[in-house]
């Protein structure tokens, strides 16, 4: 009779219980790199330093958090890096970190949509990106590319030189 | 030292036609209306026309924020109006006193308050224009920064009431102008942008005060609120090379002037004496720019 209610509430037990990862994110593992155009041409650039982690419960990921440091701002070229972190744009003396948090993943026809939230220059807007999710062998991949309406979050400097969109590319490359 | 080249035809046609036409239009619009009330409302008339250049010539570029964030230098147009309101009123405190027999028994009393209250005011508005940490201890800063303010307004406003507003107001605009390109050096157009609407500005003040002769010195609040908390907001917040000294000489240039506060020197208004007060506040700005042109190089000078 013991032997059976053990059995009952391990068998119970296990049926409740999840599966929870966690997937630390890094400069290294995480690629946050994007694409400005203008009328006349293009740059591309990225940032070096991040920190943050993602969540996957039952095989399943279930969104991320990533903390940017927008002083570790690069691009194709010197002295459009030192414009990128004035007040123009990024103003990294005054806003050093921007952050990233995914709280929503839903799966589509074409892969996954993941819904969240994104903080820079002070300011928090939504952000809803396409994505292609793996995990595999222990290993998370997420892979999107989307465009981002630099005006939404204050960078208004260059309008009509600049375009006010911005296309962004994340590569996660995460282990367990 | 090698002289930059000149900037791209079309983006100065296109600045010109975006912040400076606009603004000075405006301030000299603004001005000549106000002074159809007569030539006692001048004071009244620059600081209006200059704030009225200042909305013209933000309007496109819109590079001056309208809303106030933990920034400093979102915290500039306000700090500019405080100072443009405690200006005139204790400049009009002091002309009234003159004026009116019932207020002239104040009139030493309001003469010796005009320069302790713009000081205070400087001193108690200054605050948040100070970055949170501008690089240096903040409270010595913030000294420096009042005294250098009040420094400023003082030799400006002395010189403007020895008979040549018109002068004066000019060299303001001068400053800015010239001080929006050490703006530039340090990679950030949106300060210069507004260096530029605050030069434009005060340029269309100099063009009426010039033309007929009145008052100008409404509008040197403008120029003491405005450019020293610029050009310390674009030292702190910028990635770049240029040294420290580039801005402080952008800041100070009008300091130049100070020999001119001698008595003897203060009221000679020939040819001569503007041609060597324009050339000494132009050395400065100059230097200003050497030294920052050294170091950095303008947008147009290398493609990107």
């Amino acid at each position: 009779m013991v032997r059976t209610f053990t059995a009952l509430v391990v068998a119970a037990l296990a049926a409740g219980t999840t599966l929870a990862d966690s997937y630390k994110l890094d400069g290294e593992n995480t690629k946050i790199t994007f694409v400005g155009t203008k009328p006349d041409g293009k740059h591309s650039g990225g940032f070096k330093k991040l920190d943050g982690k993602a969540e996957v419960t039952d095989g399943a990921l279930k969104g991320f958090e990533a903390t940017i440091e927008c002083d570790s701002i690069h691009s194709d070229d010197e002295k459009l890096t030192g414009h990128l972190k004035s007040p123009d744009f990024f103003n990294v003396k005054e806003h050093a970190k921007a952050t990233v948090k995914v709280t929503k993943v839903e799966k589509t026809d074409k892969g996954y949509a993941l819904t969240g939230e994104l903080t820079m220059c002070g300011k928090t807007g939504p952000i809803e990106l396409p994505a292609s999710v793996e995990i595999k062998d222990g290993v998370l991949s997420i892979s999107s590319e989307f465009k981002l309406d630099r005006t939404k979050w204050g960078m208004t400097y260059g309008k009509g030189k600049v375009d006010d969109e911005v296309t962004l590319n994340v590569a996660v490359t995460a282990k367990k | 030292m090698t002289v930059p080249p000149p900037p791209p035809l079309d983006e100065v046609l296109g600045a010109v036609q975006q912040v400076v036409l606009p603004a000075a239009g405006a301030s000299a619009f603004v001005f000549a209306a106000v002074l159809l009330l007569g030539r006692r409302f001048a004071e009244l008339g620059a600081a209006l026309a200059v704030c009225a250049g200042l909305v013209a010539g933000n309007w496109d570029k819109v590079p001056m924020p309208a809303e106030r964030t933990a920034s400093a230098w979102t915290h500039l147009p306000l700090y500019t109006a405080v100072l443009l309101v405690f200006g005139l009123l204790t400049q009009h405190l002091v002309d009234a006193a003159e004026r009116f027999e019932c207020l002239r028994r104040f009139r030493s009393a309001f003469h010796l308050a005009k320069w302790p209250t713009r000081a205070l005011v400087l001193a108690f508005a200054a605050d948040p224009v100070i970055p949170a940490d501008p690089g240096f201890d903040r409270t010595q800063f913030y000294a420096l920064f009042v005294a250098g303010s009040l420094a400023l307004w003082v030799v400006l406003d002395h010189l403007a009431a020895c008979g040549f507003p018109a002068e004066i107001t000019a060299l303001q605009a001068l400053v800015a102008l010239l001080a929006g390109g050490v703006m530039l050096y340090a990679h950030s157009a949106k300060f210069m942008d507004m260096a530029t609407i605050l030069g434009s500005a005060l340029l269309g003040v100099a063009v009426v005060a010039g033309s007929v002769k009145v008052d100008a010195r409404g509008a040197i609040p403008a120029f003491v609120g405005l450019l020293p908390g610029l050009l310390v907001s674009g030292r702190v917040l910028t990635t770049s090379e240029v040294p420290v000294a580039s801005f402080v000489l952008a800041a100070v240039a009008p300091l130049a002037l100070l020999p001119w506060l001698v008595p003897n020197l203060s009221r000679r208004t020939g040819p001569w004496p503007r041609a060597i007060r324009f050339v000494s506040v132009l050395a400065v700005l100059v230097a200003a720019l050497a030294l920052a042109g050294r170091v950095e190089t303008l947008p147009w000078e290398q493609e990107w």
